[in-house]
């Protein structure tokens, strides 16, 4: 009797559970409607703070290990909106955390989130006096996401104050001195100028003013050329064409050797 | 009398079993700042720290509220109260023993914490050394005595609950409660102020709430200088005293509603 039992009740449970299975199958397929991906994993900051029970320090390194976790994503990926959400609450609880503006800095801005890596930048440069790293990426975004050298070189400077070698610092101004040239030359050349009184180093020195001097003379060169262009309807074809009109009496010489290219002379509007 | 009740306190709370579970809790938290260091791209001592400095502050909270429990709550819940109160003493020598027994004890378990915190980030490097070195000397002493004061008020509150509670967990649950929203309620209000991200709602919602219950909650954030250790930016001096002051009155009148509610305490 026990053993007609065992024959019904076995198929029974196999057959429940094949069932099971095949519900459990159909239902994993199904999208879960309603909300965004990146609103079902993201809480709000007050909400992180209290799972954190109230320390904002563990709420902001649980946010940078997520962003750790979650790796990257495709182009346009909602990954990017959701890790650009967690390092900004990241940067408001806890401004100084390392990894938070080092992954912002190095990802953020290239997935289209420049403005909040920038306010990750920032909160860094507050809360880490004395790193050179933050301000040298927010130099950075300037230069390259905004298209502003002469403020990208400003900040590059304030970099280069942070580093504690002569040398690296030398080289971190050298760079903010060249930024600042692919922006106005008159901002430029005053840049220079403040680089060269700022340095301790004579022959650096020598170096900054000429090339202040020169960024000067370009500057010249470029408001003539544009009177070329205005009066005659086309750019110069060359230096010597300023020359050749009587817009100027002789082409200044370079205080750094290699004179103007018509390159450098004609590049407006920048 | 007193310091008799101190230290049959710190007797019974070093042999309770929930400090034994509280202090696993505690240990665990210092291992996970070690593992947490290898996630870290740039400075993995520094987030060695960094998790280890809130493992401390939650364990002590832990621990503290585990010791309320197991020195004054169930004492009263079991009624092993009864032989020490038939004594002709007073009440209250009793209840400050046990809490000076309970600070005590929080003041032995953050040194060893702290020492062992100390000792983890030396070796959390993971292989990777990032030029700059954290600021470890005054800064992390002060931080630690710092995280002492703030278990030290919220011991206050959870025995003010335990003198009036009719449950054991009752002094637990909302100690913890009470620690969250003391440690909240300065970041949160700054947020409000900050413009929440945005959320004007939100900021309408709140800030009028939150703006009078600042009162009422102490802002315990104020105690947690860990920036000075991590990052070597020195904290307002006014501030922390100021909050000190905060932190004195506050448990001080949290003490006496525990000795009035004790000493009219009917106890069947």
């Amino acid at each position: 009797m026990t053993r007609w039992r065992a024959l019904i009740i076995l198929p029974g449970i196999l057959v429940f559970l094949s069932m099971y299975v095949a519900i459990v199958d159909r239902l994993s397929m199904r999208q879960r409607g309603g909300a965004a991906v990146e609103a079902t994993v993201y809480v709000p900051p007050l909400a992180q703070l209290a799972f954190s029970l109230g320390d904002k320090y563990l709420a902001a390194n649980i946010n940078v290990f997520r962003v750790f976790m979650m790796g990257a994503g495709a182009e346009n990926s909602p990954v990017y909106a959701l890790a650009a959400r967690l390092q900004l609450d990241a940067a408001y609880f806890n401004g100084g955390h390392e990894d938070n503006y080092y992954v912002a800095a190095a990802i953020l801005p290239w997935a289209g989130y420049v403005r909040d890596a920038d306010y990750i930048l920032e909160m860094a440069m507050q809360n880490r006096p004395w790193d050179n790293l933050p301000p040298f990426f927010r130099a950075f975004s300037e230069l390259h996401f905004h298209r502003n050298p002469s403020r990208a070189a400003e900040i590059l400077v304030t970099a280069a104050k942070k580093l504690p070698d002569q040398g690296q610092r030398i080289s971190m101004e050298s760079l903010a001195a060249q930024w600042a040239e692919r922006g106005n030359l008159i901002t430029a050349a005053r840049m220079q100028r403040l680089l060269a009184q700022n340095t301790g180093n004579p022959a650096f020195r020598a170096y900054l003013s000429k090339r202040a001097i020169r960024t000067e003379r370009l500057a010249y060169l470029r408001r003539k050329a544009e009177q070329y262009a205005k009066f005659f309807g086309h750019p110069i074809e060359s230096p010597n064409d300023l020359v050749r009109t009587k817009l100027i009496a002789a082409l200044p010489e370079d205080p750094l050797g290699g004179g103007y290219t018509k390159a450098e002379i004609i590049q407006v509007g920048r | 009398m007193l310091l008799r009740h101190t230290a049959i306190g710190v007797i019974s709370g070093w042999r309770g079993r929930s400090f034994q579970v509280a202090g696993m809790l505690a240990l665990f938290m210092l291992v996970a700042a070690l593992l947490a260091a290898a996630f870290s791209a740039r400075q993995p001592q520094t987030v060695a720290m960094d998790v280890g400095l809130s493992g401390i502050r939650l364990g002590l909270t832990f621990l503290v509220l585990a010791w309320t429990l197991e020195l004054i709550a169930k004492e009263i819940d079991r009624r092993t109260v009864f032989f020490v109160l038939a004594y002709p003493v007073p009440r209250w020598s009793y209840l400050l023993g046990r809490i000076f027994a309970i600070w005590l004890l929080a003041l032995l378990a953050g040194i060893f914490l702290a020492l062992l915190l100390y000792i983890i980030v030396q070796y959390a490097s993971w292989g990777y050394q990032y030029p700059h070195s954290m600021n470890i000397g005054w800064s992390y002493i002060v931080t630690i005595a710092l995280y002492w004061i703030d278990v030290v008020l919220i011991s206050c509150f959870a025995v003010a609950v335990a003198t009036i509670a009719t449950s054991t967990l009752m002094p637990m649950l909302m100690g913890i409660m009470f620690a969250a929203a003391s440690r909240m309620i300065g970041p949160v209000l700054d947020y409000l102020r900050s413009g929440a991200g945005g959320d004007d709602q939100l900021v309408r919602g709140f800030s009028p709430v939150l703006s009078k219950l600042y009162y009422f909650v102490p802002d315990l954030d104020r105690l947690d200088v860990r920036y000075w250790v991590l990052y070597g930016n020195l904290p307002d001096v006014t501030a922390t005293l100021l909050s000190l002051g905060v932190v004195a009155i506050y448990s001080m009148l949290l003490l006496l509603c525990a000795i009035y509610a004790f000493n009219r305490r009917q106890f069947v």
